[in-house]
């Protein structure tokens, strides 16, 4: 009988530890899991928390696209200067009519024109004899410097057909990149938008000044601008007809140069800019 | 007798030039008591209707004063100006009166600055214009301070002369 009772209590005690080993062995291997299934989790959390922070960054691209795809509102061309050449200097002229009438135009925007400008001789020396930099508020100064003194936030720059006939396209770009330099170096704040060279009167293109030409400088200058980071404004778009050439009732001096605008011109070059202020 | 008489016209010649001395006083005050009061509004009226003009606007605010020449409007007692509303032709006609002649002295410096602008950017670019703006000139009379740039700049400058 004893020898049952102690055969029985050794199966017993050999049955507990042996469950006892299971269990501890089962409990590691559970832990193990666990430790596992946490550490699987922690990192899906975290690729969640990155895919969530790429979407909130894709979210705020699509925002500032959509706000850029926006009409201008009103006061947005305060803080503009408009930089260009005889071009431009009508559209001045024409800015300036129009609130000499008491109408709104462009809002409180300045200007910094000359005819014959271009991006090569806006980096001649201020002294030079020949220099045809223009005055901001009747004194002479570099495009830089008039940026700074105007307080502008937004430049906006149409140069490009005085040189053509001189340059090739690359030494444009490339003045045109030291140009904005300059800008960038004394107000590096500021938003540099880069306007397409509007077209030529079909009738008055040349060897040298052609709407190939204009095109061609075009796109090299788009192409400058989405390297740099610069808004490309495709004024030419709006101001050419079919054939790519400017349209007549958009011509100012159809029986000289076929390149200055009209007032209907200039009204239209406003009109892209408010609807197109960042280009899209 | 002879002494007398003399005497008698130097004392008439020291008159006389005491009071051509007071009579000449006024004029080295250098102030303007004796300057004409012009009216430049028709001073334009008459320069541009008298020749034939390019299509001109005109300019009337002080904003724009400020913004194409830089003249401080405080500088400015009354003012006239038109140019070529296209940029095309350099015709560009400014009448100011300045409220003093130190004013005038910085707006006729203001007026040079334009000057030379227009002259330099028009050299390479339309010659026939350069040609126009060079025989052209910034002229200061008193307070009076004017730029005249016109195919007929030396005729209108002859009758804004004469409403002095």
């Amino acid at each position: 009988m004893l020898s049952v009772m102690s055969a029985l209590a050794l199966v017993f005690v050999i049955a507990f530890a042996i469950c006892l080993l299971v269990t501890t062995k089962t409990i590691s291997t559970l832990k193990d899991s666990a430790a596992q299934l946490e550490a699987e989790n922690r990192q899906l959390t975290q690729e969640l928390t990155e895919a969530q922070s790429v979407v909130a960054e894709a979210q705020e691209l699509l925002d500032e696209a959509a706000a850029r795809a926006q009409p201008a509102g009103d006061g947005f061309f305060d803080d503009a200067l408009f930089v260009g050449d005889s071009v431009s200097y009508a559209l001045e002229l024409y800015v300036t009519q129009q609130r000499e009438s008491g109408e709104e135009c462009l809002d409180e925007a300045q200007f910094y024109t000359a005819g014959s400008l271009s991006w090569s001789n806006l980096l001649w020396d201020l002294d030079y004899a020949y220099s045809v930099h223009p005055t901001f508020q009747g004194e002479k100064m570099c495009l830089e410097d008039a940026v700074e003194a105007s307080g502008a936030k937004k430049v906006y720059i149409m140069l490009g057909m005085n040189g053509m006939a001189d340059h090739d396209n690359e030494t444009i770009v490339a003045d045109a990149a030291e140009n904005c330099r300059c800008i960038l170096e004394k107000c590096p704040d500021v938003e540099i938008f880069i306007q397409s060279v509007t077209p030529v009167l079909a009738s008055k293109e040349t060897d040298t000044l052609n709407n190939e030409r204009i095109e061609s400088l075009n796109q090299a200058l788009q192409s400058f601008c989405d390297e740099q980071g610069f808004t490309y404004l495709d004024v030419a778009s709006v101001m050419m007809d079919e054939s790519g050439a400017l349209i007549s009732e958009y011509c100012g001096d159809p029986e000289a140069m076929g390149i200055h605008f009209s007032g209907e011109g200039c009204a239209a070059w406003i009109e892209y800019l408010e609807q197109h202020p960042y280009g899209v | 007798m002879n002494a007398m008489k003399t005497r008698k016209i130097r004392r008439v010649c020291a008159l006389v030039l005491a009071l051509g001395m007071l009579l000449a006083l006024p004029a080295c005050g250098g102030g303007n008591e004796e300057e004409a009061d012009i009216d430049l509004t028709a001073v334009m009226e008459e320069l541009t209707g008298a020749y034939d003009m390019p299509e001109m606007m005109t300019v009337s605010s002080t904003d724009s004063l400020t913004s194409f020449y830089g003249i401080d409007p405080a500088d400015v007692d009354s003012f006239a100006i038109q140019l070529c509303s296209t940029g095309l032709d350099a015709d560009e006609i400014v009448l100011i009166r300045a409220v003093d002649q130190e004013a005038a002295a910085r707006i006729a410096e203001k007026l040079e600055t334009r000057y030379q602008s227009k002259l330099n950017q028009m050299q390479n670019y339309l010659p026939e214009q350069y040609e126009v703006i060079a025989a052209c000139a910034v002229e200061t009379r008193g307070t009076y301070v004017s730029m005249i740039i016109s195919p007929d700049g030396e005729a209108m400058t002859a009758l804004y002369h004469n409403y002095f």
